[in-house]
C-alpha cells in the first residue's frame, strides 16, 4: 500500500509540473497565439495482482480453481484506448516439489473482462504456450483497463509428498497495431 | 521548448502511472514500458526506453530484440510474427540494449538505451525489431505456513513481458498502403469485413481504418475504428456492430485507410495519402 500511494504521489507532482509548465511556457510569448498540441498516450502495463492459489492439497484429492475465483491467478492490462495487443499465456504442465514427484497441472481456463468482477465464459488453453489472445482496448480516450483470470486443476495422488509445490507461468503482451 | 518537452513527458508518464493506480489489489508481479514504439534514425542511432516496477517488492528485468512486425493470422486477427531467422529487413542483429539485465526495488524505473549499429553498406529504408522486456520476481513470497506436513501447498507465480516495436529508418522511407480484394459479409447483429491489405513503399505503414456502413439511400448506419500496421501484406477482419433489426440488403462498406493515429507523435509518424473502397455487403453464406 505504501508503495502505492508513493506510486500516485509521484504522478500527482508530474501532472501537476506539466500543469505549471504549459501556461509559464505560453507566458514568454509577448505576443500572437501559441497553439501547443500533448499527445498524451498510456504505455501498455502488465500488472499481476494474485498469483493462482491453491492452499492446501490432500493426498489423493483434486482441486480446481474457477478463472473468476477468488483465488485465481489475476492481472490487469492498462492501454490506450483503441489500440490492439494481443496476450500469450504460457503456463507448466506440472508443478515442481521441493523433493519427489512432480505434480501435474491441467484444465487450464481464462476469462477477460472490462471489468475487475470477472464474468463472461471461461475459455480452455492448453499448457505450454497459447494461442495469442487478440484484443483491443475500449476506444475511448485515454487509457482503459482489461482483466484476466486463470484457473486449472491439480491431483495429488496418494504418494505425493506433502510439501510445497510451485510453478511459473509467463504472461506476455504485445503491441498489433504498430 | 525546454518546459513543453518536460510536460510532455511528466504528462505522459503521470498519466500512465496514474492508470497503474487503477488496478485494484496488491501487485505480485508487473511491468510497464514507455514509449511504446522507439524510432532510430542513421542520424540519430540512439534512443531509450524507461521500465517500470509496480511489483510490491524487488524484481527482475532482462531486454531482448528479436525480428519481428504485426501481422495477421489465418482467421484475420492481428497478431505479432518473431523470427530469429535471418530477414533483410531485420535489425535485431544490430540494435543493442543497454543495460540488457538489471533489477528493480518496488515502484523504481530505469532507462534502457538502445543503440544501433547499422551494416554498411545498408539500403535506404525501414529496418524492424521487437524489443522484448522480461520481469520476474526476485524473492518471491514463501509460503504463509511451512510447517503444516499435513498437505501439500500448490502455487504459480507469474512471470511477465511486454513486446513493442522498434524502428531504424535510414535515406529516404515513404509507405503507402493498397486496398485488394473486400468482403463484406451480413452475419447477426454484425457485417464482417476483410480486406487484403499490401504496403507500397520501403517502411511500414502504420494508420487506421475508418468503417463505414451505409444504407441503400447512403444513409450510416454504424461506424468504427480499427488501428492497424501493415508491414508486408495481410488480411485483417474487422466486424461493425449493427443496431438489431437493420435490415442489410442493399448496404455498403466503406473502408478507408489513412495515418490518422492519435497516439504516434507526428513526427514519429510517416504520412502518405488516404486510399478508400466501397464494397456491397453480401448475406452471410452467398458466394
Amino acid at each position: 500500500m505504501p508503495v502505492v500511494t508513493r506510486r500516485i504521489w509521484i504522478a500527482a507532482q508530474l501532472m501537476i509540473v506539466t500543469a505549471l509548465a504549459v501556461p509559464a511556457h505560453a507566458q514568454s510569448s509577448v505576443s500572437g497565439s501559441l497553439a501547443v498540441t500533448a499527445q498524451v498516450v498510456t504505455p501498455l502495463a502488465l500488472v499481476v495482482s494474485h498469483s493462482l492459489d491453491f492452499g492446501r492439497l490432500l493426498t489423493s484429492s483434486t482441486k480446481t480453481i474457477a478463472p473468476s475465483a477468488a483465488t485465481s491467478g489475476r492481472f490487469g492490462l492498462i492501454g490506450q484506448g483503441g489500440s490492439s495487443i494481443t496476450v500469450t499465456l504460457s503456463m507448466p504442465a506440472s508443478l515442481n516439489p521441493t523433493a519427489g514427484q512432480n505434480m501435474p497441472i491441467t484444465g487450464w481456463t481464462y476469462v477477460v473482462s472490462d471489468s475487475p468482477v470477472l464474468g463472461g465464459t471461461p475459455v480452455s488453453f492448453t499448457s505450454g504456450t497459447s494461442a495469442p489472445i487478440a484484443l483491443t482496448f475500449a476506444s475511448v480516450a485515454g487509457s482503459t483497463n482489461m482483466y484476466f483470470g486463470i484457473g486449472a486443476t491439480v491431483s495429488a495422488s496418494a504418494l505425493a509428498p506433502t510439501t510445497a509445490y510451485t510453478g511459473t507461468g509467463q504472461i506476455t503482451a504485445a503491441y498489433t497495431d504498430l | 521548448m525546454r518546459l513543453r518537452l518536460v510536460g510532455g513527458r511528466a504528462a505522459k508518464t503521470g498519466v500512465a502511472w496514474c492508470a497503474l493506480g487503477r488496478l485494484a489489489g496488491a501487485q505480485v508481479a508487473g511491468i510497464a514500458v514507455d514509449p511504446h514504439m522507439v524510432v532510430l534514425t542513421a542520424t540519430r542511432p540512439s534512443g531509450e526506453i524507461t521500465v517500470l516496477n509496480p511489483h510490491a517488492t524487488r524484481a527482475e528485468f532482462s531486454v531482448d530484440l528479436r525480428f519481428g512486425f504485426a501481422t495477421t493470422d489465418s482467421a484475420g486477427k492481428l497478431t505479432v510474427q518473431l523470427s530469429d531467422g535471418p530477414d533483410s529487413a531485420s535489425a535485431a542483429g544490430w540494435i543493442v540494449p543497454y543495460p540488457s539485465r538489471f533489477t528493480l526495488r518496488a515502484g523504481a524505473q530505469r532507462t534502457v538505451r538502445l543503440l544501433a549499429h547499422p551494416p554498411s553498406p545498408l539500403v535506404d529504408g525501414e529496418y524492424w525489431a521487437r524489443i522484448t522486456v522480461h520481469a520476474r520476481d526476485d524473492a518471491p513470497a514463501p509460503f504463509a505456513d511451512t510447517t503444516d506436513r499435513t498437505a501439500a501447498r500448490v502455487r504459480i507465480a507469474m512471470e511477465t513481458a511486454t513486446v513493442l516495436p522498434v524502428f531504424f529508418r535510414k535515406g529516404v522511407v515513404s509507405t503507402g498502403v493498397a486496398i485488394g480484394a473486400v468482403t463484406a459479409t451480413a452475419a447477426s447483429n454484425a457485417v464482417e469485413v476483410r480486406a487484403t491489405l499490401t504496403r507500397n513503399g520501403n517502411a511500414a505503414f502504420i494508420g487506421v481504418a475508418h468503417l463505414v456502413l451505409r444504407d441503400s439511400t447512403g444513409s450510416t448506419i454504424a461506424s468504427t475504428d480499427r488501428q492497424l500496421a501493415v508491414y508486408r501484406s495481410m488480411q485483417p477482419r474487422w466486424t461493425i456492430i449493427v443496431p438489431q433489426g437493420i435490415p442489410l440488403g442493399g448496404c455498403t462498406v466503406l473502408v478507408r485507410l489513412s495515418t490518422d493515429r492519435h497516439d504516434v507523435p507526428r513526427n514519429l509518424l510517416l504520412q502518405t495519402r488516404s486510399v478508400e473502397t466501397v464494397v456491397t455487403v453480401s448475406a452471410e453464406g452467398a458466394p
